[in-house]
């Protein structure tokens, strides 16, 4: 990996490899949401895996916005 | 003395006022009477879950894209890091590109650098879109932002936006043989020639300003304060986001009136304006600017 970026690579990497990310795959009609989840039922959009580059426009599946789980 | 006055019907939830039962109701619309039940929307779920409404949409023929923080690219940054990640941003390019009803793509740009895949990615990504493009730097555009600011057909940078211009570096283990060296200035020359390619600056003049040394406390380098980076050449403009509205609103204008939309299809394909934009560079140039955006 090359960093580009007037930050030091300690600034940047600090912690790195100590997140655990949990994600759950949640399917939407064809797409697939990657989603963490934050309990309650609902989670936040992570990434959306799709075929039909529309539904990259889609607001309610950007990322970081809140997804109710099946 | 009691007065008559106008009859009010006493409002039932969910029940619109001086209307029958939607269940008696015949609707016009092929739905059969008696057969209408409550629907819960995405609406209706946000509202009970989170308390939240959604804002009225009123779609725009311009997609805005911001790119903040770190470019993240094949490895996940930790968590105290704002990161743009490619796989949310090139599809959304796609669909762009795709969409007839946009027309033209403004990128808003505070990062500070990040992966130099990732960020060339973007790069060539937004270079190759056949819309007009408008990038906007506010507050940064460091390092691996530098190519992605100049990507587009006309860029700006606000007055106290500043940009790095520095050699890039290998993080990690880096084995000491002299292929280290010859793939790092590989490396570099992508950069710098994507640069060159894609704006006014000179690639001696970009080396100068990437090898500069006295100005940065811990790197070689410059930093370019708003109208610094347009007087080398690197910006078109100088300026916020009227200006950077109102440049692309233009680029659009002079498309429709260049590339009538065919009927019922998506425009067709190419660059927005045919020419170079410098020599040998094979980028179209935006029309003339108009003089705006500078103080």
């Amino acid at each position: 990996m090359i960093l580009y970026t007037p930050l030091s690579p300690e600034e940047v990497l600090d912690g790195f490899g100590l997140q655990t990310p949990r994600t759950v795959e949640v399917r939407r009609g064809d797409a697939l949401l990657l989603v963490e989840d934050t309990g309650a039922g609902y989670g936040r959009m992570v990434r959306l895996i799709s075929g039909n580059p529309y539904d990259y426009l889609k607001p309610e599946w950007m990322p970081g916005s809140a997804v109710r789980l099946p | 003395m009691e007065q008559p006055g106008p009859t009010i019907e006493p409002h039932v939830p969910g029940k619109p006022p001086g209307r029958p039962p939607a269940g008696r109701r015949s609707r016009g619309d092929g739905e059969k009477p008696g057969r209408h039940k409550p629907r819960t929307s995405a609406t209706v779920e946000s509202i009970e879950a989170l308390g939240t409404t959604e804002a009225p949409v009123n779609k725009s023929n311009i997609h805005v894209l911001t790119i903040i923080g770190q470019i993240e690219g094949h490895l996940t940054l930790p968590p105290q890091n704002k990161t743009t990640r490619y796989e949310h941003i090139i599809p959304q390019l796609v669909a762009a590109e795709l969409n007839p009803e946009i027309e033209g793509i403004l990128t808003i740009l505070n990062t500070v650098g990040g992966d130099v895949e990732a960020g060339l990615a973007l790069a060539e990504m937004m270079a190759s879109l056949s819309k007009p493009t408008v990038s906007l730097v506010l507050g940064g555009g460091h390092s691996i932002g530098v190519p992605i600011a100049v990507a587009a057909d006309h860029s700006f940078i606000a007055h106290t936006a500043t940009m790095t211009i520095h050699p890039i570096r290998l993080s990690g283990l880096v084995i000491g043989v002299p292929q280290t060296y010859e793939y790092l200035d590989k490396m570099q020359d992508r950069v710098v020639k994507f640069v060159v390619a894609n704006s006014r600056i000179s690639e001696a003049k970009y080396r100068e300003l990437m090898f500069r040394t006295g100005e940065l406390a811990r790197d070689i380098g410059t930093v370019l304060v708003g109208k610094d980076a347009v007087k080398v050449g690197l910006m078109d403009d100088a300026g916020g986001v009227a200006e950077a509205v109102a440049k692309i609103q233009e680029l659009i204008r002079h498309r429709r009136a260049t590339r009538p939309r065919p009927k019922g299809g998506t425009p067709a394909r190419g660059r927005t304006v045919p020419g170079p934009r410098g020599p040998g560079t094979g980028r179209p140039e935006a029309p003339a600017k108009p003089g705006g955006g500078s103080r």
